[in-house]
């Protein structure tokens, strides 16, 4: 449905569904959130979808430098390596893990980047801060921000240009607002960890029990986490009737999705840009990535093991995104970006798997993806204390995404010092996104 | 070090309502009855306070209770005889509800919150062969073995993983309100902590710092008081702290020492070298090392004459009962740590939570007015203190109740780190939202609120069917122990005349659903969020 057929359909539609016939009074919100406007930023269609890999990824083992001796020594990885010759070939220097056929037939499309090598100076190696970090685009020595990097992006490229729809951001297939998404000034994405449980549910007197509810959530206040409550359940009564649109579109490829957060998260984003939402961020995760043990089966048999299941499942999923988008003329509008709190350590450890490491791989894709690899190869002949050491700040990254796919400002982001000094020398190594010019003005889309 | 004068945690001296009780109440044992109510503003803030912390190790009432559910019913079996993550979320939950002495359950909660072990690990490492009737029962026997002596049975594997969860919850209750150092060592040797944190393989020929590291890092100290060779030199002084899995005994993930694995090398640990040959008592020495390490702390002068651990779990406890905004370098977290760590007048001993406790909810600091309705109420509390204060009872904890409470973003026994939950903002989240507004509309439904009891509950405190104020107040003042302001109740009386219509006078099936309308709302005031 396109978003003039949307507003058409809240308009008109609203009050035709069953609950509401049966009611003398369409509750107030549901007026108010169909008359809301459309923000005046970030206009161009474009999507981006921040995928989680939570844990800690094993890079090497993802995307395997095939050409690299240092890799095969049976000093590195002697039970765990992927055996040479399993891998997919991507480029030559590179072979991608052999669970990942579907990832791998989208890079040869051109659909698909490789960034290696990202990181961080002064690598920390607790989940926690690790992900602090990579969340709000901090880094070792400098004041944590107090508010996600998604967060400062929006407020900063959004305030003053009126009211976000509830579904301008969303964190799908999980109930946790993700810290990349929190503390902004004006908005709260919503979260929607199942888009069938997503709606507010009244025994009897559904319009005067919804409308008491949204009231007593209204009442002027002075005190900021009730002002914070109210905005939550503001959140979810303007957001509640869009999930149920959306999650009426068909499923294209039944099957083609796991039952689990990625799965369940990438299927409602999926449904809700068909469904002509003006969603511009998702976020969506996968855990389990924190392989210390029985990474792989040892012997000849490393293909198989967590870190097979694990990355089989991003590759379907992420497989079965794309493939809903290309089906639906979605595909030039996407953009998918991968990111894990660490790498892990180089040589594996005494237990078929392997420590808290550094640097790392991400990956981006969608029709707006320069395919190809970028950030050079990984540097297995000087680590640093075992691990892979940095060429790409991850703020780079970001202020790639920020700056060519959505046109908007990446300084501000992250700091103009922090720009100036690691930001603007890297950028222009990650053209991985490609630019405007490149990509269908989508602001008139649909 | 002398014990300096105190300040805001001096006795609250102000005058004891209901209103100061009710601030207790909502903060330690989720709520209360007006009974129960009316019996703390009765006894004065002392006695209060010494009546909600004096609990005993075991709840009889509760333990009866219990056993006094009827058999046979897929419900009450499951809450006998927990054998899932299901039952044992229910199981709790359930004694959360009946509990006589409601803040032993909230303690638990927090030292769950504070010693995390996570299901999902301990479930998986229990072997799937358990199911086939292994009993571990024969001398020699590996424990993965494909058979036993039992007969098969498809939830052993569960019910042992329960029993893991159990024993460590076991040790909350009983030891919690005890000598912190006492609590330390048993955790340290708890099964079901020795599989999370992998301290159960942590040998002197493959040294594993998980548990090291944590029980400094989350556990007594918070980080910035050891460095990284200190993790490793705890690992070694740890080595042997294990979990039997020879199967010498019918319980095969019992406590035990593996004196063979122990690395009998000399440790040192923040300067001092220390070595036994006394089995276990490195482990002593590394418990009482870590609770006398000096702050490095350099957020506030004063700080570094204490010690880290007094510092890190007072701030713990005042982020828990009373605001989380506290930082560890507030006025209150240095005068709670210098009796935590130098008052030994109750006991004996130092680090005395329950002394501890007792002290600050006796203070001035407690029951400041800034600190009102400014935490925000768990999954578990939003819940429990509902049924508690209107004493209903929801049919189903293992299935129905446990999954909403998950909805909320709280799976109890798997907290989503090991650093346990993140509470406050992070409970309010629009999935969790639509959770908690939902199990209230169960609440107002005669699965959990019957006609029956809505007689018998509120009649006796309405003047006739019209009486809306009183069907508002009587809600406002059993789940909020508060009052409504005059927009709220402006709210209510809409909200009534709405269910009314064009009626002229309110039957008795309008009344009700008012009544289950007023239950609704209420639990969906921003104040019902908030504790």
């Amino acid at each position: 449905m396109s978003n003039m057929n949307r507003r058409q359909f809240l308009k008109v539609g609203l009050s035709g569904l069953a609950y509401f016939t049966l009611e003398q009074t369409t509750p107030k919100w549901v007026m108010r959130a169909a008359r809301a406007l459309p923000l005046s930023c970030l206009t161009s269609g474009r999507i981006l979808v921040i995928l989680q890999q939570s844990g800690g990824n094993d890079g090497l083992n993802t995307v395997i430098p095939r050409q690299d001796d240092i890799y095969y020594d049976a000093l590195t990885r002697p039970t765990i390596h992927i055996p040479k010759g399993m891998e997919i070939n991507l480029d030559g220097l590179n072979g991608i893990h052999p669970s990942m056929s579907g990832i791998a037939d989208w890079y040869q499309q051109g659909n698909a980047a490789v960034l290696h090598n990202v990181g961080y100076v002064n690598p920390d190696f607790s989940h926690f801060t690790s992900t602090d970090y990579w969340e709000t685009g901090g880094v070792p020595g400098q004041l944590m921000p107090q508010q996600g990097w998604i967060a400062r992006f929006y407020d900063n490229t959004c305030n003053g240009h009126g009211d976000p729809e509830a579904l301008f951001m969303a964190r799908t297939g999980s109930s946790e607002l993700p810290d990349m998404m929190a503390g902004s000034q004006n908005y709260v994405p919503p979260t929607i960890s199942s888009a069938a449980s997503y709606s507010l549910q009244t025994g009897e007197d559904r319009a005067a029990r919804l409308n008491a509810i949204h009231d007593m959530n209204n009442l002027p206040t002075i005190d900021s986490d009730v002002e914070f409550l109210q905005r939550s359940v503001n959140t979810v009564e303007a957001s509640t009737a869009d999930i149920a649109t959306a999650n009426a579109e068909p499923d294209l490829y039944p099957g083609g999705y796991t039952a689990d957060s990625l799965g369940n998260g990438l299927k409602l984003a999926s449904k809700i840009i068909r469904a002509g939402f003006d969603t511009r961020i998702f976020y969506v995760s996968q855990g389990g990535y924190d392989t210390h043990a029985n990474q792989a089966i040892s012997g000849n048999v490393t293909t198989q093991g967590d870190h097979q299941r694990l990355l089989g499942n991003l590759s379907l999923n992420v497989d079965t995104f794309l493939k809903e988008m290309r089906d639906t003329g979605n595909l030039d509008r996407v953009l998918i970006l991968t990111f894990s709190e660490f790498g892990r350590r180089i040589n594996e450890n005494g237990s078929s798997g392997t420590d808290h490491g550094a640097a790392n791989v991400m990956f981006a894709f969608g029709g707006g993806v320069n395919g190809g690899v970028f950030g050079g190869q990984p540097d297995l002949a000087n680590p640093l204390r075992g691990n892979l050491r940095h060429s790409v700040d991850f703020r780079s990254v970001y202020s790639a995404v920020i700056e060519n796919w959505f046109g908007a400002q990446a300084a501000p982001v992250f700091g103009q010092a922090n720009y100036d000094s690691v930001i603007a020398p890297e950028l222009a190594r990650l053209q991985f996104v490609k630019t405007n010019a490149n990509v269908k003005d989508w602001a008139n889309y649909g | 070090m002398a014990i300096i004068a105190m300040a805001l945690l001096d006795p609250y001296t102000g005058p004891w309502t209901s209103d100061q009780a009710a601030h207790l109440a909502r903060r330690t044992t989720f709520g209360a009855t007006p009974v129960q109510l009316a019996a703390l503003t009765a006894a004065g803030m002392s006695a209060a306070v010494d009546s909600i912390v004096d609990y005993a190790p075991v709840d009889l009432p509760l333990e009866n209770r219990i056993v006094d559910l009827p058999s046979g019913t897929t419900e009450y079996d499951r809450i006998k005889n927990p054998v899932s993550d299901r039952d044992v979320e229910g199981w709790w939950l359930y004694r959360m509800v009946h509990s006589t002495q409601p803040f032993q359950q909230q303690f638990a909660l927090f030292l769950h919150d504070h010693f995390v072990s996570e299901w999902d690990k301990i479930f998986s490492t229990v072997t799937p062969e358990a199911n086939n009737g292994n009993d571990g029962s024969i001398p020699g026997q590996s424990c993965i073995r494909t058979s036993g002596s039992l007969p098969a049975d498809p939830n052993r594997r569960g019910a042992i993983a329960v029993r893991l969860m159990r024993d460590q919850h076991n040790i909350f209750l009983t030891l919690g309100h005890g000598a912190f150092k006492s609590l330390l060592v048993a955790i340290t040797r708890d099964p079901c902590m020795l599989i999370y944190l992998d301290n159960r393989t942590n040998f002197k020929t493959r040294p594993q710092e998980n548990f090291a590291r944590e029980i400094m890092e989350l556990f007594s100290m918070g980080v910035g008081n050891y460095n990284e060779q200190d993790v490793k030199e705890i690992a070694r002084a740890l080595t042997g702290e294990s979990v039997n899995t020879s199967c010498l005994l019918n319980w095969p993930y019992s406590y035990f020492y593996a004196a063979s694995s122990h690395d009998t090398n000399p440790k040192t640990v923040f300067g001092v070298t220390f070595n036994s040959s006394v089995p276990g008592e490195d482990t002593n020495k590394v418990i009482d090392l870590i609770l006398q390490r000096v702050s490095n702390s350099t957020v506030s002068p004063n700080h570094a004459v204490y010690p880290a651990a007094s510092l890190y779990m007072s701030w713990k406890f005042l982020t828990w009962f009373v605001n989380q905004g506290i930082a560890i370098s507030d006025e209150a977290v240095k005068e709670l740590a210098d009796f935590f760590y130098n008052n030994t007048s109750a006991g004996g001993y130092r680090y005395n939570v329950r002394e501890t406790l007792r002290l600050l909810f006796k203070s001035s600091f407690f029951y400041e007015s800034q600190h009102r309705f400014k935490l925000f109420k768990n999954p578990a509390e939003y819940v429990v203190t509902a049924l508690r204060a209107l004493e209903l009872d929801d049919p189903s904890y293992a299935g129905n109740v446990n999954n909403w409470v998950r909805e909320m973003g709280m799976k109890l026994f798997d907290p989503p780190t090991v650093d346990g939950w993140a509470h406050g903002h992070t409970w309010i989240n629009a999935s969790g939202v639509v959770a908690r507004f939902n199990y209230a509309n169960r609440m107002s439904t005669s699965v959990v609120l019957s006609d029956t009891a809505i007689d018998s509950l509120i009649e006796q405190h309405i003047h006739g069917y019209d009486d809306d104020a009183g069907i508002a107040s009587f809600f406002a003042s059993r789940l909020l122990l508060d009052s409504l302001t005059f927009e709220e109740a402006d709210i209510f009386m809409q909200l009534f005349k709405d269910i009314k219509g064009s009626a002229t006078t309110t039957t008795q099936s309008i009344y009700r659903k008012k009544v289950r309308a007023a239950l609704h709302l209420t639990m969906t005031m921003p104040r019902y969020q908030l504790k």
